[in-house]
C-alpha cells in the first residue's frame, strides 16, 4: 500500500501532513511506521487496564500529539476526547472511549505496517 | 421444598460503590450547607454595610439641605452646600451603578459577539474614569503591545471587566497613585488571547482576602472607608470565565495589586485585511494637566514571509521521543541547528551548560513529567547569566485554553503555539520575536 493510498483504510489527513513535513512522503512514511513500534501505546492500555488516572492522561496526551503530529485525524479527536474527560474528572467516560481507541489504533498499527516504504 | 443438611448459603454483595456514593453525597450536602450559611452570613453584612453606605450621603445631604435652606441668603455658604450635595450624590449614584451593574450582569447571561477595537474599548474605558484621576492626582499609563486591534467578542462584557477593574485599581489607592493597564497578544490561528494586567501602586490586600476575594459582598474591613458593594470583583471572575478567559491576582499589603486577565477574541479578519498588521506600543497617559487617552498605532507589512529560520538554534523541548524526533527533523528541514531535551530539567541543564546567546530559542512543551514546561522557563530565566531574560521561549502547547496561554506568560515564556508545529505559524511568531544573529 502507498501513501496515497492510506486515506482509504484510516482517516488520515494526506495533504496537511505532507504539507508539514515539507512534502518529503519518505519522512511522513517512516514516522508512520515508527508510531507502530513507539512504546506510548502499550503503557496507555497499561494505564487503561490499571485505571491510571495519571497515567491515563499522560498516554494518552502523548498519542494526542503523535496522532496530531502525522495527520491520523479520528485517532487524535479519540485521544483528545480522553484527555479532555480525564481533565475534567470524568475518568468512566474516559475509561468508556478507551475500548474504541485500542481497537481503532491496533487497526490503525495493522494497516500501517502494510505501507511501502 | 426439601431440607438439605449441613448446606448454608452464603450471599454477597459488593456495596463498596454506594456506600462511597453514599459517603460523597454527604459530604456534598454537608458542604452546601456550610456554603449556604456562609453566603447567608456574608449577605447580611453585605446588606448592613450597604445600607451604612447609603445612609451616609443621604444624611449627608438632608442636613445639607437643611443648612442651605437656614442660609438662602449667604451665597458663599449655598454654594458650599451644593457642591458636598453633587459630591455626596455622585457617591450615591456609583454605589447604584455597581448594583444596577450585578443585577444587569445576573440577568444578561449570554455573549453578544460585535466587532470591535481593543484599544478603543479600553481607552473609552479609562476616559470614564478622567474625573475621578484628575481630582485624586493620580495617573494611569496605558501600554499595548499588540498586533491585531480589531476583533470579535462581547464587547459590553470585555468593557464591564476593565472598567470594573480600573475602578478597583482607583479606588483602593492613595493620591499620586500610579495605575498601569498593560496589554499583549499571543496568537494563534485566527484566534488571539489578550492578555490585560492592571497593576496599582495602592493599599493592596492581605493575604487572607485575597482568597475570598471572589465570594460575593465580601470586603477587607481596612477598605470599609472605600464605597463599594463587595460584589465587583465577583462580576469580573464570572464575566472573564464566560468568555472564556482566565482571571489570576498577585497582591501585597501597603504595596499594590497585579490583576492579570487572559481573554480570547477570534479576530476580525475582514478590518485585518484593511489594516495588515497592527503593531501598537500606545502609552497614554492621564495626568492633571493631560487626560487625554492617546492612541498611536504603527501599521507594519508582514514581514514574516521573508523570514528564515535557517540556522536559527533552536532548544526543542518535548518528553515524547517520537514527537520529539519529529519535530526535530521537521525543524531540521527548515535549516534551524536542533538541541533535543527530553523534559524540562534536561531542558534547564542544556541550557545552563550552552555557551551564553548561543540559543536564539527554546520551544518549550507544556506538559512534560520530572519538570514541566512553566517551571523550565522560570528555572532558566533565574540562571545568572547575561541570556537569561532575553533567550527567547515558546510554549508549545496542545490547545490555547485562556489558563495555558496565562501559565506561559507567568512563566515569562514569551509566546505559545499550538502542536503540531504550523511552520507559517512559527515562522511569524519568530519573526516578531528573534532579532537573526549576523552570520559570520
Amino acid at each position: 500500500m502507498t501513501l496515497n493510498e492510506l486515506d482509504t483504510y484510516v482517516s488520515f489527513d494526506k495533504k496537511q501532513t505532507l504539507e508539514r513535513f515539507s512534502n518529503y512522503e519518505v519522512m511522513v512514511i517512516k514516522y508512520l511506521k515508527k508510531f507502530v513500534t513507539d512504546p506510548t501505546f502499550d503503557a496507555f492500555k497499561e494505564a487503561v487496564a490499571n485505571k491510571n488516572k495519571e497515567d491515563l492522561e499522560n498516554t494518552a496526551h502523548s498519542l494526542k500529539g503523535i496522532c496530531g503530529n502525522l495527520g491520523l485525524t479520528e485517532l487524535f479527536d479519540l485521544y483528545n476526547a480522553i484527555v479532555k474527560d480525564v481533565r475534567e474528572d470524568k475518568l468512566e467516560d474516559a475509561l468508556a472511549k478507551c475500548d474504541s481507541a485500542i481497537s481503532k489504533t491496533k487497526a490503525c498499527h495493522e494497516i500501517l505496517m502494510q505501507l511501502e516504504s | 421444598m426439601t431440607k438439605s443438611q449441613n448446606e448454608i448459603i452464603l450471599a454477597f454483595k459488593d456495596i463498596n460503590d454506594e456506600k462511597i456514593r453514599g459517603l460523597r453525597e454527604h459530604k456534598l450536602l454537608k458542604d452546601s450547607l456550610i456554603i449556604a450559611e456562609k453566603n447567608e452570613k456574608i449577605k447580611s453584612e453585605f446588606f448592613s454595610r450597604i445600607s451604612h453606605d447609603m445612609r451616609t450621603p443621604l444624611n449627608g445631604i438632608t442636613g445639607l439641605c437643611i443648612l442651605a435652606n437656614k442660609n438662602k441668603e449667604d451665597i458663599a455658604k449655598l454654594n458650599t452646600y451644593i457642591g458636598k450635595i453633587s459630591n455626596s450624590t455622585k457617591q450615591l449614584l456609583g454605589l447604584i451603578n455597581d448594583l444596577l451593574d450585578a443585577s444587569k450582569y445576573e440577568m444578561e447571561g449570554d455573549l453578544v459577539t460585535v466587532p470591535f477595537s481593543i484599544t478603543t474599548c479600553i481607552g473609552e474605558v479609562i476616559t470614564l474614569f478622567k474625573e475621578n484621576i484628575n481630582a485624586q492626582q493620580k495617573l494611569i499609563s496605558c501600554e499595548y503591545s499588540i498586533k491585531h486591534d480589531k476583533v470579535l467578542g462581547d464587547k459590553a462584557k470585555f468593557s464591564q471587566i476593565i472598567n470594573n477593574l480600573v475602578s478597583n485599581a482607583i479606588k483602593y489607592s492613595g493620591k499620586g497613585a500610579i495605575v498601569k493597564v498593560n496589554v499583549t497578544e499571543t496568537q494563534a490561528f485566527c484566534k488571539s488571547q489578550y492578555t490585560i494586567t492592571i497593576e496599582d501602586n495602592g493599599i493592596g490586600m492581605s493575604e487572607e482576602f485575597l482568597k475570598n476575594i471572589f465570594i460575593p459582598y465580601a470586603r477587607e474591613d481596612r477598605a470599609s472607608n472605600v464605597v463599594g458593594t463587595g460584589l465587583g470583583m465577583v462580576m469580573v471572575k464570572n464575566l472573564v470565565t464566560k468568555i472564556g478567559g482566565c482571571v489570576k491576582i498577585r497582591s501585597q499589603l501597603n504595596e499594590g495589586t497585579t490583576v492579570t486577565i487572559t481573554v480570547p477574541f477570534m479576530l476580525d479578519r475582514e478590518q485585518e485585511d484593511q489594516t495588515k498588521l497592527f503593531v501598537s506600543q500606545n502609552v497614554a497617559q492621564d495626568s492633571v494637566e493631560n487626560t487625554d487617552v492617546n492612541t498611536k498605532a504603527e501599521l507594519d507589512a508582514e514581514s514574516y514571509e521573508n523570514f528564515s529560520l535557517k540556522g536559527l538554534k533552536v532548544l526543542l523541548v518535548e518528553d515524547n521521543e517520537l514527537n520529539l524526533d519529529i519535530a526535530s527533523e521537521l525543524l531540521d528541514l527548515e535549516g534551524m541547528i536542533v538541541t533535543k531535551a527530553k523534559n524540562g530539567k534536561e531542558a534547564v541543564e542544556a541550557f545552563a551548560a550552552s555557551k551564553e546567546h548561543y540559543f536564539d530559542v527554546v520551544l518549550m512543551d507544556m506538559r512534560m513529567p520530572i519538570m514541566n514546561g512553566c517551571e523550565a522557563s522560570l528555572a532558566i530565566r533565574a540562571l545568572p547569566r547575561a541570556d537569561a531574560n532575553s533567550v527567547k521561549i515558546i510554549a508549545l502547547t496542545a490547545n490555547a485554553m485562556a489558563e495555558d496561554v496565562a501559565a506561559s506568560r507567568e512563566a515569562k515564556m514569551d509566546a505559545y503555539i499550538l502542536k503540531p508545529i504550523d511552520f507559517k505559524i512559527l515562522k511569524k511568531t519568530l519573526s516578531s520575536l528573534v532579532e537573526k544573529k549576523e552570520e559570520c
